[in-house]
């Protein structure tokens, strides 16, 4: 079974322990809100319109500010009431933001710019608003609550008519609708709640001087809201707000210094949401209730395998989320038997109280589902309490849901029963004579189990009672009538009518909770079937890739996946998935900052194409799951949970391949780190030493002896020593990093060995060169094979004996060309064969001086031209070593050219 | 003729240039920048301006770009790097010849002297240098009393090398001379009709340094002094 719940963000829930002992977990929250850097928001209240709230509310932002606090306003309703502007000046005000939506421009508060301004303290008035399509968040009090998280303080103002739990309430007593409302979650998160407070004579008084309203305006209001048993029930309702927080306050305060004081009431209610309208009044209803006894609460939804249509899955949606923002803790179940599932989750959460409606449906009814739902649920509740809340006159009464009937199968449906039942008396006419009219009745029955298996609900009762009709107009005596002689065959009639019923009904049930099993079977394997795709390739965007085709397989939509780059910013280019637009973008780098879902089916940018899910790990979110269904499209919530469950999975992949990737950059920084320790000891060694024959020839010279020419000679040795070393170094710097890239063009090889010769001249010495050179041409970089030449012969000359030759031959086929170099001498060791071509490696006994990366370079420019070079001892018979070099380069025959001019 | 103007922002490089080049009868200028560098070009007219490619603050390009503005003055580009990348482009923007730092002094004169003579005449009928002899008119190549049988395409190369005797011709200059601005075909080519040159010039018994490969840059022939 499916099972999820979402823990509140505020509010009365933290879980009381059994002894009276301040809960640990609720002195480390309280901690971390008070360290958080979070704002501190101060509400001003009132009990309607008029008793003062801005007025008060700038009066403290003056204060403030001559206290020297950075104070704004962020917006301000003056309602066109004079004293409230006067006490405005002064304080530096937040230019509204235009808004076109449409075609209409709307001023809203600019929740950037004042974000931008960063002041110390901002009042904003009117915390009950929605905000015009387009802006960020649509409600003002959640642009609230992000100014709170970026640190800025609050003041502001709120009438009781729209906080969310009192809403019903207010209007009962005012019988003004409420369009406005603020969750209770906010309530409970101010630091402070001053409750503007003046009696309700005061505040007619004020009405009829015009400070509240002007006009015509006045009189109605007059006549109506501001009716004084109004204001008088308004303002107790204000005055027992402020206790309850007051009394709240203090509580929290004890709890937080230790100090024991009267138990908490270990209370906890339970109340079950539905995509009926009245469980949104249940919800309110049970919110006060666990505010006045302080208790925790719960709101749970059954999942009974049914599937709503849209207009209900909304409003179960909608209810949903109300219970959310007013601080319930939610939960999601699955079941086919509601009230166990309900008692389940009562059980497993302590729950001390649930709270039902009064049965809707008239008494009969209820036998087809077993009772109603409150009996079921007292009969079998055990300890805990039930709470009866009866319904309101206004709440629309429960319609049956007609709404199948207009579907289009039906009149397919209806014309396969009316078909299987014209069959059946076919059928019974034909063997009636033989079985008799009774045995008839039985095979309509078997009529109707058969179309049960194809038809649903409303077209097999409506079968079910064609069957019957039939069965009496053509066989029960008198046929051709609808009469009934014989009361036996009245009895077998309607037994027939109430079995034929319930068997259809029945039917069709188990088919539903047959077709939900399914649901849950495929969710189980797509769940499964994604973690396998998952794990499967090692390759990281190939991952992503089969992740992002599995789930457009399964939701139907279009699926990115972006991931954030070291800035904390998400990378444009999607890892997988098509591209994102620059809008989109900017909604899910916002998802990435927050690590909250944003985008449409949420509270956050819901005008957005996409629906942005952070993947989330443990202590930041990695990237993006970008969700574009198609816009008539919904995203049911079963699918947002799966989605929810693919996210958290592909962030672990995600963190996964990071830490491969920073796990392998260690490996390559402590190989280089090795590597430099090794280069400096070689060569500092290679760099000193010429520079200190140089510097003692020098000293020679200044001694002024009688032949300097050996000293200079020395000196010229050294110098070209050096000369050697650099460049040495400065190639094997270029090849590790990387910046090797051949320059191809069309050579003579005759010409590239003379250069090279040329060059190591000094070190081969009196050794004859035998060179055996094709004329073909080839196209490859002379530069680098002129080195690779260099440093081959210049390593034959070191290993072999001074007089022995060397030598030098090329092949060339249309595969490539092959140098081969040889030289007389001991021959490469069994131990070095392995690291011949290793940095800074030097045959043991082998002269001193040198770095040892001839050999490296070697290898490392034939590879550049994506060839390579092997080295072993000779096979001719004679003892010492031999390199090939293949560069697999193209290469014409010599007399192709002749003809090309 | 002797005036010339050295552009280096080490001290000791200018020292060393000095001494050198005084000692040969030259008389030398310095400047450590390349500001100050064209401020002297300007003011002291040089005949001949040694320019180290390295400099800070200006580079040496920007420098030779901006002096080929105004001025035809024969520039002889200074160079640490061996890759050729930054000779190449400042002899495509206008310098006449190069050395790579630590240079052989010796090198670094004969280069100037051969661009303090002027450059040959654009109608001087034939060419020799030693042993080899290049008639334009006839087209005949010798070398000494041999004879020596070029392809079409070779005999234009050695010609441009020819007229460029002892200084630096670029690959470009040569494909550009030779085939045209937008060769390609035959241009892969270049390196290996080079040394078919080479080859058959010192079969003949040419020395074969005369025609000298600065990898990576051009073709040099020298003349002989």
């Amino acid at each position: 079974m499916f099972c999820c719940s979402t823990a509140p963000s505020i509010g009365y829930s933290f879980p009381v322990s059994e002894d009276s002992r301040p809960n640990p977990d609720a002195l480390l929250a309280d901690c971390a809100s008070a360290s958080s850097g979070e704002g501190r928001l101060k509400i001003f209240l009132g009990m309607c319109p008029g008793v003062g709230k801005t007025y008060a509310m700038l009066l403290a932002g003056q204060s403030r500010q001559e206290e020297g606090v950075d104070v704004v306003i962020g917006l301000l309703e003056t309602h066109g009431r004079i004293e409230t502007t006067a006490v405005a000046a002064g304080l530096p005000r937040i230019p509204r933001k235009a808004i076109v939506h449409r075609g209409i421009t709307i001023e809203e508060m600019d929740l950037d710019a004042i974000l931008a301004r960063r002041p110390a303290l901002v009042l904003v008035d009117e915390l009950a608003h929605s905000n015009a399509a387009g802006s960020r968040h649509p409600k003002r009090w959640q642009d609230v609550l992000e100014l709170l998280q970026a640190g800025i303080d609050v003041y502001t103002t709120l009438n009781i008519q729209h906080i969310e739990s009192y809403r019903d309430v207010v209007r009962q007593i005012t019988g003004a609708p409420v369009h406005e409302t603020v969750a209770d979650s906010v309530l409970d998160r101010a630091d402070e709640v001053e409750l503007i407070d003046i009696t309700s004579e005061q505040l007619r008084k004020r009405l009829d001087e015009g400070k509240v309203y002007l006009g015509a305006r006045a009189a109605t209001a007059s006549a109506n809201f501001f009716r004084e048993g109004n204001l008088k029930a308004l303002r107790e309702i204000a005055l027992r707000i402020t206790a309850d927080k007051a009394d709240g306050e203090l509580r929290e305060f004890m709890r937080s210094r230790r100090i024991l004081g009267p138990s908490r009431s270990r209370e906890r209610l339970l109340v079950a949401v539905g995509s009926s309208p009245f469980s949104e009044r249940l919800i309110r209803l049970t919110r006060r209730t666990a505010a006045a006894n302080h208790a925790s609460w719960i709101a749970v939804h059954v999942d009974g395998g049914v599937t709503l249509d849209s207009a209900s899955q909304a409003r179960l949606e909608s209810n949903l989320t109300l219970a959310r923002s007013l601080g319930a803790e939610v939960v999601m179940t699955s079941g086919t038997d509601v009230v166990e599932s309900l008692l389940r989750v009562a059980h497993e959460n302590n729950v001390s109280q649930i709270v039902v409606g009064k049965p809707l449906l008239h008494p009969l009814l209820d036998i087809f589902s077993g009772g109603s739902l409150v009996s079921k649920l007292v009969r079998r509740s055990g300890e805990i309490d039930i709470y009866v809340v009866r319904t309101e006159k206004s709440v629309a009464p429960w319609r049956p849901d007609l709404s199948a009937i207009h579907q289009p199968g039906l009149a397919r449906e209806m014309g396969i029963g009316s078909l299987v039942v014209t069959g059946t008396t076919l059928l019974g006419l034909f063997l009636q004579p033989a079985i008799g009219y009774s045995a008839v009745g039985l095979l309509y029955l078997l009529s109707v189990l058969f179309s049960a298996t194809v038809l649903s609900q409303i077209p097999i009762l409506l079968t079910a009672a064609l069957t019957a009709l039939a069965w009496d107009f053509l066989f029960i005596p008198p046929t051709l009538t609808f009469h009934i002689h014989g009361a036996h065959d009245v009895i077998l009639f309607v037994m027939y009518f109430v079995v034929a019923i319930v068997i259809g009904h029945l039917h069709s049930r188990l088919r539903q909770r047959e077709r939900a099993e399914r649901r849950r079977e495929q969710q189980a394997v797509a769940l499964y079937q994604f973690s396998t795709a998952l794990a499967a390739s090692p390759d990281f965007a190939e991952t992503m890739r089969a992740a992002v085709e599995r789930m457009r397989e399964i939701f139907a939509a279009d699926i990115s996946i972006l991931l954030a780059s070291e800035d904390g910013q998400l990378r444009p280019d999607a890892v997988a998935g098509p591209p994102v637009s620059e809008r989109e973008l900017a909604v899910a780098n916002w998802t990435l900052t927050r690590r909250e879902p944003a985008g449409r089916f949420t509270n956050t940018l819901p005008q957005s194409a996409g629906f942005h899910l952070p993947l989330r790990t443990q202590n930041s979110a990695v990237g993006v799951l970008s969700v574009f269904v198609p816009a008539n499209a919904a995203l049911r919530l079963a699918e947002r949970q799966m989605l929810e469950t693919f996210a958290t999975q592909l962030a672990l992949v995600v963190e996964q391949s990071r830490l491969q990737d920073e796990a392998e950059r260690s490996r390559v920084e402590e190989r280089s780190r090795h590597l430099q320790k090794t280069l400096l000891d070689s060569v500092s060694h290679e760099f000193k030493t010429p520079l200190a024959i140089i510097a003692a020839s020098l000293d020679r010279l200044r001694q002024r002896p009688s032949d300097p020419q050996p000293l200079l000679a020395e000196i010229g040795t050294a110098v070209g020593r050096l000369e050697r070393v650099i460049g040495n170094l400065l190639d094997i710097t270029r090849i590790e990093t990387g910046a090797v890239q051949p320059v191809l063009a069309w050579c003579d090889l005759h010409e590239i060995v003379d250069a090279a010769a040329a060059r190591v001249e000094t070190e081969i010495g009196p050794r004859p060169l035998q060179r055996e050179i094709a004329d073909d041409a080839v196209k490859l970089d002379p530069g680098l094979l002129e080195e690779i030449l260099v440093n081959l012969l210049r390593n034959a000359a070191q290993h072999s004996p001074p007089d022995s030759p060397i030598e030098i031959a090329t092949d060339v086929s249309d595969r490539g060309l092959t140098i081969q170099v040889r030289n007389e001498g001991s021959g490469i060791d069994a131990a070095s064969s392995e690291r011949l071509f290793d940095k800074f490696y030097r045959q043991p006994g082998a002269a001193a001086g040198g770095l040892g990366l001839g050999l490296s370079i070697v290898k490392g420019f034939a590879e550049a031209h994506g060839g390579g070079v092997i080295a072993q001892n000779r096979t001719d018979g004679r003892s010492g070593a031999e390199f090939r070099v293949f560069l697999p380069v193209a290469t014409q025959p010599a007399s192709a050219l002749e003809h090309g001019q | 003729m002797n005036r010339i103007l050295v552009i280096d922002d080490e001290p000791q490089m200018r020292r060393l240039l000095r001494v050198a080049l005084e000692a040969h009868d030259y008389e030398v200028c310095e400047a450590a920048t390349g500001r100050e560098g064209l401020a002297e070009a300007a003011t002291r007219a040089p005949d001949i301006i040694l320019l180290d490619l390295g400099l800070p603050e200006m580079p040496g390009l920007e420098v030779l770009r901006r002096l080929r503005e105004w001025s035809s003055v024969p520039v002889l580009i200074l160079s640490v790097q061996d890759s050729g990348e930054d000779k190449v482009q400042a002899l495509d923007l206008g310098a006449d010849d190069y050395v790579t730092k630590p240079f052989d002094t010796a090198e670094l004169l004969a280069r100037l002297r051969v661009l303090q003579r002027r450059t040959q005449p654009p109608d001087e009928p034939v060419f020799e240098s030693g042993p080899l002899r290049i008639d334009f008119a006839a087209r005949l190549v010798h070398v000494g009393r041999n004879e020596v049988s070029l392809t079409a395409t070779e005999y234009s190369l050695l010609r441009v090398l020819a007229r460029h005797a002892g200084k630096i011709v670029t690959h470009k200059q040569l494909l550009t001379a030779v085939w045209g601005p937008n060769a390609t075909e035959q241009a892969q080519y270049l390196r290996v009709f080079m040394s078919h040159i080479r080859r058959k010039l010192t079969a003949a018994g040419l020395d074969p340094e005369t025609i000298r490969t600065e990898t990576a840059i051009g073709y040099r022939l020298l003349s002989a002094e």
